[in-house]
C-alpha cells in the first residue's frame, strides 16, 4: 500500500472523541434531558404548558419542523445535483451533506409528533388519513424522504466500509460493524455496476422528491386561507429559503469538522469558495422570492393584509424581520461577494448567520399570520391573541435541535467524513493501492 | 325597683328581637308576578301557559323551578284541584287541559287560578283566567289558480264571530312567515280569505299554515293548521355520499386516489428495487 493511500486512510477514518468532543456531547444531552423533562410534562398535562391557544394554534414547534424540513434539502443539493452535473470539487463535503439530510428530516419527523396533543393516537395518521389532506401528503413524503437520504447516505458508505474493515485500527468491535455494513463489498465489476448504477437513480430520484418534501410543506399554509400565506409563490420561495438554511448548515459544520479533525487537506480554502459562491447565488434567489412574497401584499395592501405586513414591517414582529432579511440574507450576500468574505472564518460566521436568521425566518412565517387571521376569533382573552413560547416549549425546541446536532455527531464518530474511496479515485491512489496489495 | 325591672325589660328586648327576625324573614320572599293565557290548538291540545318573574337584585327575572297549583273555579268561592306544574329556566310553565278539568259555568266561561303556595322564597299569590270557548276551522281553497287559505271563527254554540282579527303565518323553521295582511278581520260569517300569492318552498312541496287569533280577552289563544301539498318542494342538494374534498377516506375523489398512489409506487417499486440491489451487492 501507498504512504499516500495510507495516510489517506488514517486521515479520514472515524476517530475518538476528545476531552471537546466529550464536553460537547455532555452539552447536547444535558439540553436533550431538559426537553425530555419538558415534553413528559406536556405529555402529562397536554399542550396547555405551551403558549399555543386558539389564535397560535401552531407555534414554535411547527416553525421548528419547516426549519427541519429546509435544513435537510440540502442532500439533495450537494450531493444528486451536483453529483448529476459532474462536479467533482464536491466530493469531499457529500457525506456532510448527506448526514445532516438524514439527520434534519429524522428530527423533522419528531418534531411533528412533538407537536401533537394526544401523540398516542398517532397510528389515527396511517388508518383514517385521508389523501385529501395535505398533512397525510407530508407524512407519506417526508417517509419516503427520510428513506430515500438513509439510502444515500448508505450507498455511497460501502466501499469505505469495505476499506475501513481491513485497515480501521480502531477496536475490534467497530472493525466488525465495518466489515457486516460492507455487505461483502470488494469492488468487482458487478458490484460497481449496480453500485453506481443505484447512486445515479437515488441522485435522481431524491431531486423530486425533496422538492415535495418542501413544496407540500408549503402547501400546508398554502391551503389554509389566511393573511401571508394566501400564495400561488410558497412552493418555490420555500424550496429557495431551504437552499438557503440547507447551504449554511453544510458550510457551518464543514468548517466545525475541519477544524476538529484537521481535515484541511482535504477541505480546502477552495471549497468555502466554491460553497460562498453558491450561498451568494441561493441568498439572491430566496431575496427574489422575498420580494415577490411581500411587495404585491403591501402594493394591494387589503385591510387585513396590511394589518399582517404592518407587524411585520413596523409592528410586533419588526425586529425580527428586519434582522432575518437583512442579517439572514443582504448582509451575508454583501460580505459574500468578496473574495476574503468567503475565506473560512468569515464564511463561517456568514453561514451562522444565515442559518440562525432561517430559523426566524420561519417562525415569522409561522406566527404573525396565526395572529392576523380574515375571521377574527370571538371572546377569548385578550392574551390568546399574542404568542409566546413558555419556556417549557423552548427548552423542547432546544432539545431538537440538540438531538439534530448528536445524531451528526455520532454520525461524524464513526462514519468517515470525507468519502474515502472517492476520494482516493480523484487522487489516482486506488489504483496504486491495489497495485501494491498485489505485489 | 330598677333591679327587679331588668330581668322583665330584657325578656321583652328577646321577644322585640324574635318578632323583628321573623318579619326580616317574611320580608326576605319575593313577590312573584304571574301572568297566565289560555292557549287552545284545534284537534290537539288546549293548556294554560303560566309566566312568572319577580323582581330581583338586578331587575326583573324569571321564577324558574317555581311550583304551581292549578284549580278549577267551580262556584265563586269553590275550588277543585287540577294539578300542578313546574317552571322551566325561562320561568314559563304549561298546563295542559284534558277534557275531563273542562267545566264551565252557566254562562259558558271557564275559569281556572293558578296558585303559589307555601313556597321558601316566593310569597303565596294566585291569579284565575276567565275564557270562552270558540273554535276555529281552516282550509285551502284555489280561486281563480291562486291558492288560497280561508278560515272560520265560531264560538262553543256554533254562531260566527264577526270582527275578530285573526293572523295567518307559514310555518318556518325559527317561527312563522306572515301571510297577507298582519291581521285579517273576520267577517259576517266569521271568515277571512287570504290569498298565497308566492311559491313557498316546503319539504316534498307541503306547506303548513298556522292561523290564530292572538290573546283575545273572552277566547283566548285558538291556532289552527293546516298542510297542503302547494309548495315548491325542497331538492336535496346533500354531498353526502358523493366523493368529495371533505368525504371520509373510503370517499377520496378517485383523481386523488389514482395520481398519488401512481406517484408513491412510482417512488417506492424503484426504492425497493434499490433496497434489493443491497441484497445483490452483498452476493455477487
Amino acid at each position: 500500500m501507498s504512504q499516500e493511500y495510507d495516510q489517506l486512510i488514517q486521515d479520514l477514518s472515524p476517530k475518538k472523541f476528545g476531552p471537546k468532543g466529550k464536553v460537547w456531547m455532555a452539552f447536547l444531552i444535558v439540553v436533550i434531558l431538559i426537553g425530555f423533562y419538558s415534553y413528559i410534562q406536556q405529555l402529562d398535562q397536554g399542550l396547555v404548558i405551551t403558549g399555543m391557544r386558539d389564535y397560535a394554534l401552531w407555534g414554535v414547534y411547527i416553525s421548528n419542523f419547516v426549519f427541519f424540513v429546509a435544513i435537510s434539502l440540502v442532500g439533495s443539493l450537494v450531493t444528486a445535483i451536483l453529483r448529476l452535473s459532474g462536479v467533482q470539487w464536491s466530493t469531499p463535503i457529500t457525506r456532510i451533506a448527506e448526514i445532516i439530510a438524514v439527520a434534519a428530516i429524522i428530527m423533522a419527523g419528531l418534531t411533528i409528533i412533538i407537536d401533537m396533543g394526544r401523540p398516542d393516537r398517532m397510528l389515527n395518521l396511517f388508518i383514517h388519513g385521508r389523501l385529501q389532506s395535505p398533512i397525510i401528503w407530508d407524512v407519506i413524503v417526508i417517509t419516503t424522504y427520510l428513506f430515500i437520504s438513509i439510502l444515500l447516505l448508505y450507498y455511497p458508505l460501502l466501499p469505505d466500509f469495505s476499506i475501513l474493515k481491513k485497515h480501521f485500527n480502531g477496536s475490534a468491535k467497530l472493525r466488525n460493524w465495518y466489515s457486516r455494513l460492507s455487505l461483502n463489498w470488494s469492488g468487482t465489476s458487478k458490484q460497481h455496476q449496480i453500485y453506481t448504477r443505484s447512486i445515479k437513480v437515488l441522485s435522481v430520484m431524491i431531486i423530486p422528491v425533496a422538492f415535495a418534501i418542501h413544496t407540500v410543506t408549503a402547501w400546508l399554509f398554502e391551503t389554509t386561507y389566511r393573511p401571508g400565506w394566501d400564495s400561488t409563490n410558497f412552493g418555490p420561495y420555500f424550496i429557495a429559503g431551504a437552499f438557503v438554511a440547507g447551504a449554511g448548515a453544510v458550510v457551518a459544520v464543514m468548517f466545525v469538522l475541519r477544524k476538529t479533525y484537521g481535515l484541511e487537506h482535504y477541505i480546502t480554502d477552495e471549497h468555502f469558495d466554491k460553497m460562498g459562491k453558491i450561498l451568494v447565488l441561493l441568498c439572491l434567489l430566496y431575496l427574489y422570492f422575498n420580494i415577490n412574497e411581500y411587495l404585491i401584499p403591501t402594493y394591494k395592501s387589503t385591510e387585513e393584509e396590511a394589518t399582517h405586513l404592518h407587524s411585520l414591517f413596523t409592528g410586533e414582529y419588526a425586529i425580527l424581520f428586519w434582522t432575518a432579511i437583512i442579517g439572514g440574507l443582504v448582509l451575508p450576500v454583501l460580505v459574500l461577494l468578496f473574495p476574503k468574505g468567503r475565506k473560512p472564518l468569515p464564511l463561517f460566521v456568514v453561514a451562522l448567520a444565515i442559518v440562525i436568521g432561517a430559523w426566524w425566518k420561519r417562525y415569522i412565517i409561522v406566527i404573525p399570520t396565526l395572529s392576523h387571521p380574515f375571521l377574527p376569533i370571538q371572546g377569548v382573552p385578550e392574551s390568546w391573541r399574542h404568542y409566546s413560547p413558555t419556556w417549557m416549549e423552548w427548552s423542547i425546541t432546544f432539545a431538537t435541535l440538540a438531538a439534530a446536532l448528536l445524531i451528526i455527531t455520532l454520525l461524524v464518530r464513526y462514519l468517515p467524513i470525507v468519502p474515502i474511496q472517492e476520494t482516493a479515485e480523484e487522487r489516482g491512489l486506488i489504483h496504486t493501492a491495489q497495485t501494491n496489495q498485489q505485489s | 325597683m330598677r333591679y327587679r325591672s331588668k330581668p322583665r325589660s330584657l325578656f321583652l328586648v328577646f321577644l322585640l328581637l324574635i318578632a323583628s327576625v321573623t318579619v326580616y324573614s317574611q320580608d326576605k320572599k319575593y313577590r312573584a308576578r304571574v301572568s297566565l293565557e289560555h292557549v287552545k290548538i284545534m284537534n290537539e291540545q288546549s293548556y294554560i301557559g303560566i309566566s312568572a318573574k319577580f323582581k330581583g337584585e338586578d331587575g326583573f327575572e324569571p321564577a324558574s323551578d317555581l311550583e304551581f297549583n292549578v284549580y278549577r273555579q267551580v262556584n265563586e268561592d269553590s275550588l277543585v284541584v287540577l294539578g300542578k306544574a313546574r317552571s322551566n329556566s325561562e320561568g314559563k310553565a304549561k298546563f295542559t287541559l284534558k277534557e275531563t278539568m273542562k267545566q264551565s259555568d252557566t254562562s259558558g266561561i271557564y275559569t281556572y287560578t293558578v296558585a303559589i303556595e307555601d313556597n321558601e322564597k316566593f310569597r303565596d299569590t294566585d291569579k284565575s283566567i276567565s275564557f270562552s270557548e270558540a273554535n276555529l276551522t281552516v282550509d285551502v281553497v284555489t280561486i281563480d289558480s291562486t291558492y288560497h287559505i280561508t278560515a272560520v271563527l265560531t264560538d262553543a254554540s256554533g254562531n260566527a264571530l264577526q270582527g275578530e282579527f285573526l293572523k295567518v303565518g307559514l310555518k318556518r323553521l325559527y317561527g312563522n312567515l306572515t301571510i297577507g295582511e298582519d291581521n285579517n278581520e273576520t267577517d259576517e260569517n266569521g271568515a277571512i280569505l287570504v290569498p298565497v300569492r308566492d311559491e313557498m318552498p316546503g319539504v316534498e312541496g307541503n306547506l303548513t299554515f298556522e292561523v290564530s287569533l292572538n290573546e283575545s280577552d273572552t277566547y283566548g289563544t285558538i291556532k289552527a293548521l293546516i298542510s297542503a301539498p302547494i309548495g315548491v318542494a325542497i331538492e336535496e342538494e346533500s354531498s353526502f355520499d358523493q366523493r368529495t374534498m371533505w368525504s371520509p377516506p373510503n370517499k377520496t375523489p378517485l383523481y386523488l386516489l389514482i395520481f398519488p398512489n401512481l406517484m408513491i409506487l412510482g417512488v417506492w417499486v424503484p426504492l425497493l428495487l434499490l433496497m434489493f440491489n443491497l441484497y445483490r451487492i452483498s452476493k455477487s
